[in-house]
Formats: C-alpha cells, sequence, structure tokens
C-alpha cells in the first residue's frame, strides 16, 4: 500500500496543528486537519491515475481484464479507511503506517482469495434457489466473520 | 521491531479490514467469481 504511508507524510508536515511549521515561524499554529478527507481523497486518486497509466503501459492484458474497476479504487472504502484508521491510530512513523498498509492490504487478499476457492467448490453443492449467487456468498461472509471473531481477543 | 511485527499480524488477523470491519465489500464481491481474478486483485495491494 502507497497511500497509508504517503497521506501519513501528508497528514504529518500538511494539516496537523503546527505542522506547517517548516514554512516559517508565522505559520507555527495553522490547522489545516479540517481538510483532512479531500486532501486524502484528492492523494488516493492522484496515486489511482498514476498507476493506472503505468499499468496500461506495460501490461495493457491486466488493465482490459480490470476495465472498471481500476479508476473505482479511487472511491474503494478500505483505502480511504486504511488512511483514516492510520490517523486515528497514531502511529508513530512513516515505516509503522507503511507495515500497517501492508498487513491490511494482505489480509484483504487472503480474505479474497479465500472466498473465491470457496465460491468456486460452491458450483458442486445444491444451493436454494433464492441465495444462488450473491445471496450466498453474503452468508458465506457472515460466517467467515464470525471464523475472525475468534482473533478479537487476542491483544498484540 | 516486536513493535512492527504486532502491528503487521494484528492488520492482517485481528483487524481484518474486510472480516472485522466490512470495508470494500463492492471490489470484494466483484473479483471473487474464481481463484484467478482473486490473484490479480494482488494489484490491488499496491495501494
Amino acid at each position: 500500500m502507497i497511500t497509508v504511508p504517503l497521506n501519513f507524510l501528508v497528514e504529518k508536515y500538511l494539516l496537523k496543528k503546527g505542522a506547517l511549521i517548516w514554512l516559517g515561524e508565522s505559520f507555527a499554529d495553522v490547522d489545516l486537519s479540517f481538510l483532512t478527507f479531500m486532501i486524502f481523497i484528492a492523494f488516493i486518486a492522484a496515486m489511482t491515475q498514476l498507476v493506472e497509466m503505468v499499468v496500461e503501459k506495460f501490461s495493457p492484458a491486466l488493465y482490459n481484464s480490470l476495465g472498471i474497476f481500476l479508476p473505482l479504487i479511487a472511491v474503494n472504502c478500505a483505502i480511504l479507511g486504511a488512511s483514516l484508521f492510520m490517523q486515528e491510530r497514531e502511529y508513530e512513523n512513516v515505516l509503522e503506517a507503511g507495515i500497517f498498509g501492508l498487513g491490511s492490504g494482505i489480509g484483504w487478499l487472503l480474505a479474497i482469495v479465500g472466498i473465491a476457492a470457496i465460491r468456486e467448490k460452491l458450483k458442486y453443492s445444491n444451493v436454494p434457489d433464492p441465495l444462488k449467487g450473491l445471496g450466498i456468498t453474503f452468508i458465506l461472509t457472515g460466517l467467515m466473520a464470525i471464523a475472525f471473531m475468534g482473533f478479537m481477543g487476542i491483544s498484540l | 521491531m516486536e513493535n512492527l511485527l504486532n502491528i503487521f499480524v494484528k492488520s492482517i488477523f485481528v483487524e481484518n479490514m474486510i472480516f472485522a470491519f466490512f470495508l470494500g465489500m463492492c471490489s470484494y464481491l466483484a473479483v471473487s467469481k474464481s481463484v484467478k481474478t482473486g490473484w490479480e486483485s494482488l494489484l490491488y495491494l499496491s495501494w
């Protein structure tokens, strides 16, 4: 994840109270934190555009198979959510923020591959008609979420 | 170092984006049709 450490730097040097002190003493008590959401979204959209251009240039096949999903990442709640969690938990340096971004990305990938494997196996099972397709996927997601609740008591 | 490892494991398992917070469900449902498209979402990791 690129955007989490990036947004960490943005918050530290642009948005927090007193963050603009590097511009000079007179900026010491400027507080731009009310701009957090707009700036975060703007940076995410910018990164999305950048990576989209790179993918289009170097891997047209992947670009075509992703289609509409690539620009939609700009408004993906998980991406903004990661940045907002990063801000809320007050990670101390850019390394911690980066590790958090990487970890949540891997967790997300794990969830997708897990549910995709189950959905492939589901072709051979006898699902009731009204639940076919999306319905049974929601139920499966709920069951997997209950399984992941087992980790909740662990405090690291 | 230990602190970083804690953050890493925590963000994968305890505070999993999808199963703990249900964030990012739209793309999750869209690319989980088959395992192949699931792995292709590796690209999403770069964000």
